[in-house]
């Protein structure tokens, strides 16, 4: 049976034509009885209709008879492409009077059935109308929070019942990359009193994943619904785009420009954003337009290239307070109520502390939906495992590290401590200024693609624990050396394992 | 002085210097600012930084109303200090800072917890650590450990099982006591990446010193 139906309006006339590649004759033969049942100037096609060569072209167009520019090719071998294709069967072409043919493909409106010597007098459509525009294939996790960096907000979706533009509204979406975006419209015809047609829309909007083909039905009830796909993905890119689509609706033979949506602001993400619970999580419309930004500045998709990339925007770490940054953010460690690490975002140039650089970069690749799982860890090496031989890893949030290992020689407490510079040799005194006793060096352990890395905050990539071990000079017993100022230094007792 | 005398372990040893050392700097040893704003900016976000942690909101001297600000800068034998005077709650406080601790002195004036009956002292301490501290957040809750009997010198803490040189955090710990008949509170600004504390005599930079003081030397 048809595969797929046209109409072409003409000045006098409708032209139905059913491309039934696969139908039998007999098929053919029935699908033409019924369609031109009860139209008295039904006729078989092109026997008695001399075509025109822009009737021949629309033909050509709408139903794609070859591969090339049809108007470059001559009337003539216009006439017999068509008349090849109606020849072969692939094609059934019916016309009828103007007027006669309601829905293609449905049941034809009793109102649309003009009764004799009324069908000229019948009014036509004159203008169509975009009235809104929903993007179906969107997250629909976006919420309007932009106030602060705290998740919130109420979510577009839940808006105007998810339309995300009328003339009275323009809401982002987001939306994953090489995915189809697909639309959901609604269309005013006028006049209101206009005969049942079949609608052609199709929406511009200049780059082909914002290029649409839908169609819709006219049967006299407003609005016209239309669904419609783009005609490609979008690309393999994290970006944001601003691209408004003009409309245009054919029906009747007549092409009206049906007016513009947007400007559409699209956040293309890797995939649909993950939210694990943390206090990074969540998708916000400020979050979303900075973690594009950020990602999409990596010019990568590939996971890891996008965290190292990340992880280097914040080449140091610090354990200091920075005046810069308001108070509630509580920087460098921004443990805070005000959606945590995101605050780095606004101070990247006044770093933070490593956890909180991990947490920043993992709530960013988390927005944009990026694979792969994300771990704040910290590694230490510990005196009494394999003489620190061995580099041992534990979550961040559960514990971990030295912290405050001691053994008591003599009369002396010494401590544990992993050394960031050279400890020189055993007796030597150096402040925590001078050399970073550390208790554990802080990482993002990051899995994707099968491959595990370890990002430390300004200490490089690493394949192993084993490695980051590698970013101390030496693992040593030191012992408190205090002078009456206050001040606690520490002198190197024994050096454990010097790593470099 | 060093951790040699196997009695007293390392922690206790550097609660007592720092206690000395904010008695030892006495009021002509500090330099009035006008406005925090003037402090040295490091030190100003580190003071902000662990005021938050450490104080009830209303009580931080970064909160409150009509504080005067001072500073003393290290010598040989004494360290950067940022020291606020205010009067919150009834109370009269002098926060004394230096990179690694702060210190909440009580007026006696205002609060003389050993002029009070001594069935009524712990209440005293209780409700003072309540009105000044921050004795609950998400990761912590402050308890202090109250002695029997109250007496010049007596000291108390949250959890003196907890080493302040290599405490994971700084909620792990604080400390208060009576000394010169004032109460007083002990927070530290530990950080649980590194082993003890900064660099006592470096919190104030370079330009900020040369501003305060420009006497050469």
């Amino acid at each position: 049976m048809p595969r797929r139906e046209w109409r072409i309006a003409g000045p006098t006339e409708d032209i139905l034509l059913l491309r039934a590649p696969d139908a039998s004759a007999a098929e053919r033969s029935a699908a033409l009885r019924r369609d031109v049942a009860g139209h008295a100037a039904s006729r078989w096609f092109p026997n008695s209709d001399p075509l025109t060569r822009a009737r021949l072209l629309a033909i050509y167009r709408e139903i794609h008879l070859g591969p090339f520019d049809a108007s470059s090719m001559s009337t003539a071998l216009l006439r017999d492409r068509v008349a090849s294709a109606l020849a072969s069967g692939t094609l059934i072409a019916v016309s009828r009077p103007h007027g006669a043919l309601g829905l293609v493909g449905g049941p034809m409106p009793e109102e649309a059935a003009p009764k004799p010597g009324e069908a000229a007098e019948r009014k036509k459509i004159t203008a169509v109308h975009v009235k809104s525009l929903t993007f179906t294939s969107e997250h629909h996790l976006l919420t309007d929070y932009t106030t602060d960096w705290k998740r919130g907000g109420e979510k577009y979706v839940d808006k105007d019942n998810g339309k995300h533009w009328t003339p009275a509204h323009n809401f982002p979406i987001s939306h994953s990359m090489n995915k189809i975006v697909s639309v959901a419209g609604e269309f005013e015809v006028e006049p209101p009193d206009a005969p049942g047609a079949s609608i052609e829309f199709i929406g511009d909007g200049s780059i082909p994943p914002l290029k649409f083909r839908g169609t819709g039905s006219w049967s006299g009830k407003q609005p016209v619904d239309m669904t419609a796909n783009g005609s490609e993905v979008l690309p393999k890119k994290v970006q944001k785009l601003t691209q408004s689509i003009d409309w245009q609706a054919q029906a009747a033979g007549e092409t009206f420009g049906a007016g513009a949506t947007g400007a559409h602001v699209v956040y293309v993400t890797l995939d649909t954003p993950i939210d694990e619970g943390k206090q990074e999580d969540g998708v916000t419309l400020k979050r979303m337009d900075k973690a594009v930004e950020l990602v999409g500045a990596t010019a990568s998709v590939k996971p890891h290239e996008i965290v190292a990339k990340l992880m280097k925007l914040l080449p140091y770490y610090t354990l200091q307070p920075s005046p810069n940054v308001p108070a509630h953010y509580h920087h460098p460690n921004y443990f805070n109520d005000e959606g945590g690490a995101w605050g780095i975002a606004d101070y990247i140039t006044d770093y933070a502390e490593c956890q909180a650089i991990v947490r920043f970069v993992r709530g960013v690749i988390k927005q944009v939906g990026c694979p792969g799982q994300a771990e704040t860890i910290v590694i230490w090496a510990d005196p009494d495992v394999q003489g620190g031989a061995k580099a041992l890893e534990h979550d961040w949030e559960t514990g971990g590290g030295l912290n405050g290992k001691t053994k008591v020689v003599g009369h002396n407490v010494w401590y544990a401590a992993l050394l960031d510079r050279d400890p020189v040799a055993v007796g030597h005194v150096f402040s925590n200024d001078e050399m970073g006793f550390n208790n554990f060096e802080a990482c993002l352990k990051f899995t994707a693609d099968g491959v595990t890395k370890y990002y430390g905050g300004g200490a490089g990539v690493y394949d192993s624990a084993q490695q980051v071990i590698r970013a101390f000079f030496a693992l040593a017993w030191i012992s408190p050396v205090y002078d009456s100022s206050g001040n606690v230094k520490y002198r190197i007792e024994k050096i454990v394992r010097r790593y470099r | 002085m060093s951790a040699s005398d196997p009695t007293v372990d390392p922690g206790e040893q550097l609660i007592t210097i720092w206690l000395d050392v904010a008695d030892r700097v006495g009021p002509a040893d500090y330099h009035s600012v006008d406005d925090l704003a003037a402090v040295s900016g490091q030190a100003r976000a580190d003071s902000r930084h662990w005021a938050h942690s450490f104080f009830s909101p209303a009580a931080s001297p970064h909160q409150a109303a009509k504080v005067r600000h001072s500073v003393h800068l290290a010598r040989a034998d004494t360290p950067d200090l940022l020291r606020h005077e205010y009067a919150f709650g009834g109370l009269d406080l002098e926060v004394i800072e230096s990179r690694s601790f702060t210190l909440i002195r009580i007026a006696p004036a205002a609060l003389d917890v050993l002029a009070l009956p001594e069935a009524e002292r712990p209440r005293a301490v209780k409700r003072a650590a309540e009105s000044l501290l921050h004795l609950e957040g998400a990761h912590h809750k402050w308890d202090f450990q109250l002695p029997a009997l109250f007496a010049e010198g007596v000291r108390f803490s949250t959890n003196p099982a907890a080493d302040p040189l290599g405490m994971r955090h700084w909620h792990e710990r604080a400390d208060g006591g009576i000394r010169r008949r004032a109460l007083y509170f002990l927070c530290f600004k530990k950080i649980r990446q590194i082993l003890g504390y900064h660099d006592v005599q470096r919190w104030f930079d370079d330009d900020f010193r040369a501003r305060t003081d420009p006497r050469p030397g």
